[in-house]
């Protein structure tokens, strides 16, 4: 479908493309898992690493039809390019920086906190829940970025 | 507005905002300008902050996230839903969301 059909659709809010990066298989599973209990209109794709992401933002190679996502959930420790990386290629990119993207990691560290704020993002401890409440704020309260004027 | 955040005149001894909530429509300088000011500064930038408006224009929305908005949310006119959005932006950014330290930030 095309942005403009989206846009125009009473639908649109319907369908939520979300982009999950996350290289982790269990972390993986219980995300996808949660998202199909509080929410069967989220379109989830994985990225397992930090090229795949960004190859998949940027619809490159086996990407070339890949949805723009409307919320990025985002792991810090990743193979190949890492979490800090990806996230400041997108904050870069005059199409990407308007996608919500959330920082969802384990690390505690101040240093994470504070550069990941610098790159405007958001960041979280607990996984329990999580998926719930990011469906109930970011996916229903949320206004998103429109896709058709930011696609 | 800015004048709070920076410390300035009257706000000299004003402490450092952990979290922001920002209309747009704002009498002298209006809530974008500010959101502009915010998010160029590299001190303030760290500094969640909400757009809270009535507002529900396509260009708002993605002029906000174009000038580093961390979301955007519509004002509710009714009470009880004015007031189900303050407690799910509590839940969500006081509760879940782990805000930059003051230290390390400032």
């Amino acid at each position: 479908m095309s942005p403009e059909l989206i846009k125009d659709s009473e639908d649109r809010n319907m369908f939520r493309e979300v982009l999950l990066v996350e290289d982790s298989p269990g972390d993986v599973r219980l995300t996808r898992e949660a998202f199909r209990e509080v929410n069967t209109s989220v379109h989830l794709h994985v990225a397992t690493d930090g090229v795949e992401a960004m190859a998949f933002l940027r619809r490159e190679g086996a990407y070339v039809h890949a949805p723009r996502p409307d919320f990025i959930l985002l792991d810090l420790n990743l193979p190949k390019m890492d979490g800090r990386e990806v996230l400041a290629r997108i904050k870069k990119d005059d199409s990407l920086k308007t996608i919500p993207t959330v920082i969802l990691t384990t690390s505690e560290a101040e240093a994470d906190v504070a550069n990941s704020y610098r790159l405007q993002a958001v960041r979280f401890d607990a996984f329990e829940s999580l998926v719930k409440s990011i469906n109930d704020f970011w996916l229903t309260k949320v206004k998103l970025p429109p896709q058709a004027q930011s696609g | 507005m800015s004048q709070t955040l920076r410390r300035e005149g009257v706000h000299s001894q004003a402490p450092r905002p952990d979290f922001m909530v920002l209309d747009l429509n704002l009498p002298k300088m209006d809530g974008r300008e500010v959101l502009a000011h915010i998010k160029e500064d590299y001190d303030l930038k760290t500094i969640p902050t909400i757009i809270l408006t009535t507002s529900e224009a396509d260009a708002d929305i993605l002029k906000s996230y174009q000038l580093q908005a961390n979301c955007y949310l519509n004002k509710p006119v009714r009470l009880d839903a004015f007031e189900t959005i303050v407690k799910s932006i509590n839940h969500f950014w006081m509760t879940m969301a782990k805000l930059p330290t003051q230290a390390i930030s400032e």
